[in-house]
């Protein structure tokens, strides 16, 4: 499979990483015109998140054997969806960036659109110009930077960064490139797309999404957007931290009501990511290093979710909550896969979900304890729905006629999870050491940029 | 200008053709006739730039009528470009005969004297001639009544918007004293160097303005493209949405940026607002269309208005931006008309149900359907994008607001675009497409789609052109 080869390059890359080496394997040819380059780098943001896509993918692959939707076209879908991701994560140049931030909308709107369920036309179509509405302003915002750059010459990252805006235009361009992370990670009020793609979206979809590509909206916000207008961080990280926290509380309020096993992951995810998003727009190394960390557990977690969900879903024809039950005598091994999964979301200690959520409470408690406080109702609430869904589903009288025991394609998609829920669990470190010279150069490139202004 | 001897030319042999040989050969002619003059027209620009075009060539001087710049030479590529994508594609299945051909081919010369009139005059002579065989080209189906109709409409509508156009040219004669681009562009700088406003010229300017909006279809002057395009039969319509929109903003660019544009100030504004106004109507009412065909004509409506925003650019910006805008408009709405005119399959039907089951069927013209609508709608890495961006990027210093308007008209646009693959291919009904394709359409099929994704994937081929300024 052409995802595995280049999960390969993406390995051999990571072998050969330095993490204290700044910007690597950087390739730079000019493109459009000589204003704008194709221009790729990996630094420690980037590789964390290029891990994280390249792993995934084979995984989600591997999730579509023998269904309905097990076609070539889904395949070529999903590994173009890898490229465009891969593309996001790598860009270095404004304009490439967001190209390839539009390309990665659009397997997925075919993936949902062709292999739905439900209203997907309806539901994929609001899904497109929401992300669309969102990605044009970011568009106008780079446009804008790009004419403020000297003579307009030059989208690259350094120069759009270096861009100094007064604090009205701070706030406009603010503003736009907010617009399209805000609706693609989702934020609070603009999460309407989410519940429903998701729950409509087939399962592939759904764990692109959800573990790919809201990944692409945190990580613009913390690539994008916040070097580039640090003038007006005092006005949008308050905002950011509200929207943030919010919906971290409304949502697992939502989740712990439904009835849809992926309908409760959706509203989970809302309320994930609305803390990853808080906690990196507290621009604290904590924050940020703890945010990575979350991404990637996050985008693991969900994508094992959905992957269990889907597993339970193929057996039984049902997804509800009330129409399930007792499953856990049907299938030891599937149970134990699913409660670590759980686990894993609910941040149990030792599994990969806890050092990220524990450094994000802690940098949004520095912003302000109101916040961390309400933030960390978040823990409780996590594990009420959780727990929830996994002892209605799993325990109980057996409600499905009997349970097959799982196919090789599905033992080692699990097992993918399971490792990297385990293994991130005991070993945070491991990751936070890729990054963490790479966070202190951007806190630093916030603080220069935001104090030559002031 | 060899070429537009060519065309001429050719046009009447064309015609002489009809009356005595079977009308097949004529079909080749005019092929072979097009692909001769885009080689003049490829290697007068080649000449052109490297300083090699004898001056004779350049300009015709007697009255100083033509000149055969970069612009009008770049324009005219793209005008005998579309043409060629139009008669490659559509004439089998149209019984495109001799005397079709050759009104189109006199409507091309008349459309080449839009890119490159430095005289007034001369524009009128290529309005009227690019307009008079498109009024028989929509009636040209004799018995359908919806093709009559557009015909008159087109014909009354066009000739009361021409006399509008002479009465403003009138009035800049009045006022400035000359017909020629160059002495007008002189007496205007002048007037505005010195800060008069004089209302007998501004009077003509916005006559002009209203004169060239009708050509273009732009806000308020675009009530009667919707019925036109709609009634006229598709190669016609297909014809009108490319070769006449790029020779209309061909000359409505170089009028107003060659001419007027010492007095930008005074027209600016309208223009802009113009712009805004046609990108709006024009996405908005295409979503509440149940025709295809209908969508596509305030599609292009909305078009026109992104095109507009390229004469409010700085001129070389514009110049560049429209040249590619145009060249991906017209690339990818020759397919999407194809892939319309087969579906219908000669019924006058053209709702959004012909496309049901495309998806299954056909599964290259599918491809070709999603990359030309993605052009449409400014999808990255197709030509759409590439001349986006270049107009956005263009009217960004001076007109944000009109940046923002057009961004949403771009978002509002993807409802109906993607409407289409709704029908081809999220739902499982219909019978869907079953007819042959011929091997000449492919090879123009595969023509426009290679034009739309090597644009968009790498603008540079174009603008790497940029060596002198517009």
């Amino acid at each position: 499979m052409g995802s595995l080869i280049t999960g390969l390059f993406i390995l051999y890359f990571f072998q050969n990483f330095n993490p204290a080496g700044g910007l690597q394997w950087q390739w730079d040819k000019a493109w459009f015109s000589s204003a704008i380059h194709f221009h790729t780098g990996i630094d420690g943001i980037s590789m964390i998140m290029l891990i994280l896509t390249n792993v995934l993918t084979p995984v989600i692959l591997l999730s579509a054997f023998n269904k309905k939707e097990d076609t070539p076209l889904l395949f070529a879908l999903i590994v173009g969806m890898q490229g465009a991701l891969n593309g996001v994560f790598v860009a270095r140049d404004g304009l490439m960036f967001y190209i390839f931030w539009e390309l990665a909308l659009i397997p997925v709107y075919f993936i949902a659109g062709l292999w739905g369920e439900g209203n997907r036309f309806k539901t994929t179509l609001r899904f497109f110009i929401c992300t669309f509405i969102g990605s044009l302003a970011m568009l106008a915002s780079l446009i804008y930077l790009f004419s403020k750059t000297p003579d307009a010459s030059s989208f690259s990252y350094e120069a759009l960064v270096a861009v100094k805006l007064s604090a009205n235009e701070a706030l406009w361009v603010g503003l736009g490139l907010l617009l399209a992370f805000a609706v693609k990670i989702p934020l609070m009020p603009l999460h309407g797309w989410q519940p429903s793609t998701y729950t409509e979206a087939p399962a592939a979809g759904t764990m692109l999404l959800s573990g790919i590509m809201l990944k692409m909206g945190l990580y613009g916000l913390l690539r994008w957007f916040m070097p580039m207008v640090p003038e007006a961080l005092p006005t949008f990280v308050p905002v950011i931290v509200a929207a943030g926290i919010t919906g971290v509380i409304f949502a697992a309020l939502i989740a712990i009501r439904q009835n849809d096993m992926k309908r409760i992951v959706a509203y989970s995810s809302l309320s994930h990511v609305g803390l990853i998003a808080a906690g990196i727009a507290v621009a604290g190394e904590t924050g940020i290093q703890g945010g990575l960390l979350q991404m990637f557990s996050h985008g693991v977690n969900a994508v094992g979710l959905f992957l269990a969900i889907d597993i339970i879903e193929r057996r039984n024809n049902t997804r509800l909550l009330d129409s399930l039950g007792g499953m856990a005598g049907q299938s030891r091994a599937f149970a134990v896969f699913f409660l670590i999964i759980v686990l894993g979301a609910t941040a149990v200690p030792f599994t990969n979900g806890f050092p990220g959520e524990l450094l994000l409470l802690k940098s949004v408690f520095g912003f302000h304890p109101f916040w961390g406080i309400l933030a960390g109702i978040t823990v409780i609430l996590c594990a009420v729905y959780m727990l929830r869904m996994y002892q209605f589903s799993m325990f109980g009288e057996p409600k499905g006629t009997s349970f097959p025991a799982l196919q090789w394609h599905e033992w080692t998609a699990l097992s993918v999870i399971l490792i990297m829920i385990l293994f991130f669990g005991l070993f945070p470190q491991k990751m936070l050491d890729i990054s963490a010279p790479e966070v202190k150069n951007l806190l630093l490139l916030i603080k220069n940029t935001g104090e030559a202004m002031s | 200008m060899t070429s537009l001897l060519i065309l001429f030319l050719g046009a009447i042999l064309v015609l002489y053709f009809g009356i005595h040989k079977p009308e097949k050969k004529s079909l080749g002619i005019t092929v072979l006739l097009l692909i001769s003059a885009l080689s003049f027209l490829v290697k007068d620009w080649f000449a052109f730039i490297s300083k090699n075009l004898p001056a004779w060539q350049i300009k015709l001087v007697p009255a100083n009528m033509l000149i055969w710049d970069s612009t009008a030479i770049a324009f005219s590529i793209v005008i005998v470009l579309s043409l060629l994508l139009v008669i490659g594609l559509f004439s089998r299945n149209n019984n495109m005969g001799a005397d079709l051909l050759g009104l189109m081919l006199f409507s091309v010369c008349g459309g080449m004297l839009m890119t490159s009139f430095s005289n007034l005059i001369m524009l009128f002579l290529g309005i009227e001639c690019l307009s008079i065989p498109l009024y028989v080209l929509a009636g040209s189906k004799k018995s359908d009544l919806a093709s009559n109709e557009s015909a008159v409409k087109y014909f009354l509508m066009g000739a009361f918007s021409t006399a509008i156009f002479l009465m403003g040219c009138a009035f800049i004669y009045g006022g400035s004293g000359s017909i020629e681009l160059e002495s007008i562009s002189r007496s205007l700088a002048m007037l505005g160097h010195i800060g008069v406003k004089s209302n007998l010229i501004f009077a003509g300017i916005i006559l002009l303005m209203a004169g060239m909006l009708f050509k273009v279809s732009a806000f308020p002057f675009h009530f009667w493209s919707p019925d036109v395009y709609d009634g006229s039969p598709n190669r016609t319509t297909v014809f009108m949405a490319t070769v006449v929109k790029i020779a209309a903003f061909a000359a409505f660019f170089r009028l107003f940026n060659y001419a007027l544009s010492d007095v930008k100030n005074w027209w600016g504004m309208t223009l802009a607002i113009s712009a805004a106004a046609t990108i709006l109507f024009g996405n908005i009412a295409a979503i509440r269309q149940t025709s295809f065909k209908r969508t596509l004509a305030y599609s292009s409506v909305a078009h026109a208005g992104y095109m507009l925003m390229a004469i409010l650019a700085v001129p070389v910006d514009g110049f560049w931006a429209l040249l590619v805008y145009l060249l991906a408009y017209a690339s990818s709405a020759v397919i999407v008309f194809y892939i319309l005119d087969r579906t219908s399959d000669g019924k006058p039907d053209f709702s959004f149900d012909n496309f049901n089951g495309l998806g299954k069927n056909n599964k290259w013209l599918s491809l070709l359907l999603i990359v030309s609508l993605f052009s449409m709608a400014g999808i990255p890495l197709t030509a759409g994008f590439a001349g986006k961006y270049g107009l956005f990027s263009g009217i960004i210093a001076s007109y944000p607001w009109l940046l923002v308007i057009a961004l949403a008209g771009s978002a509002i646009s993807i409802a109906y675009y993607f409407r289409v693959f709704k029908n081809a291919f999220f739902s499982n009904q219909g019978a869907g497409f079953k007819q042959e394709i011929g091997l000449t359409e492919i090879i123009f099929l595969f023509l426009a789609l290679m034009l739309t994704l090597l644009v968009g994937c790498w603008p540079a081929v174009i603008t790497s052109l940029q060596i002198i300024p517009a």
